[in-house]
């Protein structure tokens, strides 16, 4: 762990001590989230019309005194606040110290506040092997500091994804910048989960052409070195697909009501401005 | 043949400045290697397989062979690429001596003529194919043929004139092909005005060597007068001979000397051809040595004195014809000598005499002056002489004698085609017929009336004379001459007269309608005959490095436009907006 990870982690660590992870219901009287399903539970959810079938215990006798109306009262499911963090170690992470430390100090900062917020937290390493870590309250003690895997989170979904845990939040943070489809890995991602939130690291201007006429590109994750004349066509091309590419990240988004957040890793480093994610309701 | 080159083949060494752009390009194309997360975002150009190529050689952009393309087409242009369509050279102009000096035998028998032709031909092959004037050098000199391809000049080239004018030759071959290089053949080295113009390429296989000559016959009055030439350092034994006859005069002739030899003829002689020749064992020029003779048409002038002359007239008249041998009187007459106003078919001397009691005639101390170039007056002096005239009468025609501003003889011809001749002249005050030019003038006028008749006007011509003809009908319009070797030449006549060129020395026959002529040309001149200023030599002339006249065609223009044109193209290339580039 070099300079800019202890300073990172230090910088946010301590802004991390007064923030919680916002969950997809509030809590119930027990302390616990409220599930979406009705329930057993005493938390009182809403009034509606009886159906055949429904137990009559549950009716509203007092309505039915005052008004004649069948009135059925909901009660919420109460299940347990679980969230899973999945940080993509792949080498692309990794193309900028600033976009490595950022996607560092930001899974730190969500773990943080995610068990401040009393989330049953999984912390998960994407990296060639997902590994779930067994520390996920210490990240100066995460197993797993390096980006080093030449696969990315939707490589590994399809082997690692059945250990998320259903019905909880889950967060991938990750620069999303693979060829594939956004929709299949979502599909597969966001599937059992309460809610999804994508936050996605970019280093400065990445998705901006690189400067100069001639350049040898090398991918960050395969190693593939391919030696490109850049001419403004080219130049042109790029930023096209590369905001085709976002756009496809942000329909997919949608469509499985996922939050994509993107951040420059330049412009979080220095000050953890973390409007965004409380703007976001990920934080409070 | 087709020639290619450089002009300036130093300046392809800017190709160095191909390397130079490679080098530039290599530079500036440097690729920096960096990592990134976005590869397939980016073009995936088509890379060809690595496998068994050991050098993975760097592409360069189309912007890159177009520069090497200027570049390479700007050091061509500068060093001048050239090609020719064909080589040309300026033609060539042969000025042949056609003079019988070149018939001349050298030492090992081979004649002047024979030994040049080597040479000549050596010269001629030197540029196979190019234009060739063939002038040939005579008393005239005339253009004998313009040749691309082969030209018989040995058949052209007869060497059978009397001289050879090479400065008129040179002339006319300046101003017909100024651009020609020029070749002279011939038997002496050049002139001294010609001996330092390089240009002028020189022939001649010419020998110093001795020659007899017959250099003058000539014949009238029952005598052969032949004048023979010893033109050799040494004294030279020599025999005349005259045929028919076989009059055998022998001769010891001194170095140099010309000598004069006279033959009496007889009657049978004077009215045949003759032929002089010369003969002697040290001669090595046979074509001066004979002469033909024919004779001449002798025949007098029929004149009639009419009636109305002053007695002192017709007795100075009948006094000056019978003397002269060229007139006979005759009833019916060529010249009619007659007073004015009396008719005549013939041609008439009007005699103007005064009329009594009208006018007086005068003798006066005015100069009495003779028309230079008229052959009526040929050969006449004016000293001492007294002419009286009638000074009222205004004669006809050109003036050939005139006291003072007066005529007192003049010629008309008339429409008939006859001679009036008008004299104004008081015998009985004048000393005409007492003077030498009373007979010459009447010797003047049977010649003029003489060549008047149908005929030449001579038989007996030399090299280079004109043939003055008269044809019997002046409708006849051409004739025809039968040269010597055979050949046969259609001349032109025109109001019944041809003058044209003697042809080559020989006996020449001329023919038309109800008429023929034999004519003898002989060659006649003793600086010819001379061969002791013969001696080879040999000059190029122009050198042949400035004969070859190339038409050159440089490519360096079109090479300087491709350039321009690739550089424009380049320009919009790099100019050029991609489609929806921003």
């Amino acid at each position: 762990m070099n300079d800019l990870f202890k300073r990172t982690l230090q910088t946010v660590l301590a802004r991390a001590a007064d923030t919680r992870l916002a969950g997809p219901r509030t809590i119930g009287f027990n302390g616990r989230r409220l599930g979406r399903r009705a329930g057993n539970a005493l938390e009182f959810s809403e009034y509606r019309e009886y159906r055949p079938g429904d137990d009559l215990r549950r009716l509203d006798w007092n309505v039915f005194g005052r008004r004649e109306l069948l009135m059925i009262k909901e009660f919420s499911e109460e299940v347990d606040p679980r969230c899973d963090l999945l940080l993509d170690h792949s080498r692309s992470m990794a193309v900028t110290p600033e976009k490595s430390a950022a996607a560092f100090g930001l899974a730190a900062l969500l773990a943080r506040a995610a068990l401040n917020a009393g989330f049953s937290l999984a912390m998960l390493h994407a990296a060639d092997v997902w590994r779930k870590e067994p520390h996920p309250e210490s990240p100066p003690d995460w197993l797993a500091t390096a980006f080093d895997a030449t696969a990315n989170p939707g490589d590994g979904l399809a082997r690692y994804g059945g250990t998320l845990q259903r019905r909880g939040l889950r967060i991938l943070i990750s620069d999303l910048l693979w060829p594939e489809d956004p929709q299949i890995f979502l599909g597969g991602f966001s599937a059992g989960a309460k809610q999804t939130v994508l936050i996605q690291i970019l280093a400065d201007d990445e998705l901006e052409p690189v400067p100069g006429d001639y350049v040898m590109l090398e991918d960050a994750e395969t190693g593939e070195v391919r030696e490109l004349p850049i001419d403004d066509a080219m130049r042109h091309r790029f930023r096209e697909r590369a905001a085709r590419h976002q756009e496809a990240w942000r329909r997919a988004a949608a469509a499985h009501g996922a939050l994509l957040l993107c951040f420059q890793a330049g412009e979080l480093i220095p000050d953890w401005d973390l409007a965004r994610l409380f703007q976001a309701g990920v934080l409070q | 043949m087709t020639l290619t080159g450089w002009t300036n083949s130093w300046n392809l060494f800017a190709l160095t400045a191909l390397l130079l752009l490679v080098l530039l390009y290599l530079f500036q194309r440097h690729a920096r290697r960096q990592r990134t997360a976005t590869l397939f975002l980016w073009d995936r150009p088509e890379v060809p397989p690595r496998s068994g190529a050991r050098w993975h050689f760097r592409r360069f952009p189309l912007e890159f062979y177009l520069e090497a393309l200027a570049l390479a087409l700007l050091a061509a242009a500068a060093a001048g690429p050239f090609f020719t369509t064909r080589e040309e050279y300026p033609p060539l102009a042969v000025i042949l001596d056609n003079s019988f000096s070149m018939r001349a035998t050298a030492g090992n028998g081979e004649t002047f003529r024979t030994l040049a032709l080597p040479e000549l031909r050596r010269r001629l092959e030197e540029l196979p194919g190019r234009r060739i004037f063939w002038f040939a050098a005579g008393r005239t000199p005339r253009l004998l043929a313009d040749d691309r391809n082969r030209f018989d000049f040995e058949r052209a080239w007869t060497a059978t004139e009397d001289t050879a004018d090479l400065t008129a030759a040179l002339a006319l071959v300046r101003r017909t092909v100024p651009e020609a290089e020029i070749l002279v053949v011939t038997d002496t080295p050049p002139p001294e005005n010609l001996q330092n113009v390089e240009e002028i390429g020189w022939i001649s296989a010419g020998q110093s060597r001795p020659n007899l000559a017959i250099v003058n016959a000539r014949q009238g009055d029952g005598r052969l007068l032949a004048e023979v030439v010893n033109c050799s350092p040494l004294p030279v034994p020599a025999r005349l001979i005259l045929t028919p006859g076989n009059a055998e005069h022998p001769l010891m002739l001194a170095p140099g000397e010309r000598r004069k030899v006279v033959f009496r003829l007889s009657p049978e002689q004077t009215a045949s051809r003759l032929q002089l020749r010369l003969s002697s064992e040290m001669d090595v020029l046979d074509f001066d040595n004979e002469r033909i003779l024919l004779p001449e048409d002798e025949t007098p002038i029929l004149v009639r004195i009419q009636s109305g002359l002053s007695d002192t007239a017709r007795q100075d008249l009948e006094a000056v014809l019978n003397a002269a041998t060229g007139f006979r009187q005759a009833l019916t007459a060529e010249l009619e000598v007659l007073p004015p106003g009396q008719p005549s078919d013939a041609h008439r001397l009007i005699w103007h005499q005064p009329v009594p009691g009208r006018s007086r005639p005068t003798l006066t101390d005015e100069p009495i002056i003779l028309s230079p170039d008229h052959p009526l007056t040929r050969g006449l002096s004016p000293d001492e002489l007294h002419w009286a005239a009638v000074p009222d009468i205004r004669l006809p025609g050109e003036t050939l004698i005139s006291r003072g501003a007066d005529p007192v003889l003049t010629a008309l011809r008339r429409l008939d085609g006859k001679w009036d001749f008008h004299l104004n002249l008081q015998p009985e005050s004048s000393n005409l017929a007492r003077r030498p030019l009373w007979p010459a003038l009447f010797w003047n006028l049977a010649a003029l009336l003489r060549a008047e008749r149908p005929g030449a006007e001579s038989r007996n011509l030399r090299s280079g004379d004109l043939v003055r003809l008269r044809l019997p009908s002046s409708k006849t319009d051409s004739l025809r001459l039968l040269l010597p070797d055979g050949t046969e030449q259609l001349l032109p006549a025109r109001s019944g007269r041809s003058t044209f060129l003697a042809p080559p020395p020989g006996i020449s026959r001329i023919e038309a309608e109800n008429f023929q002529e034999e004519i003898a040309v002989s060659p006649g001149n003793p600086a010819e005959s001379d061969l002791r200023r013969c001696a080879p030599f040999l000059r190029d002339g122009m050198p042949p490095a400035n004969r070859g006249r190339h038409t050159v065609h440089s490519w360096s223009p079109l090479l300087l436009l491709a350039a321009i044109l690739v550089l424009a193209l380049h320009q919009i290339l790099i100019g050029k907006k991609p489609e929806g580039a921003r």
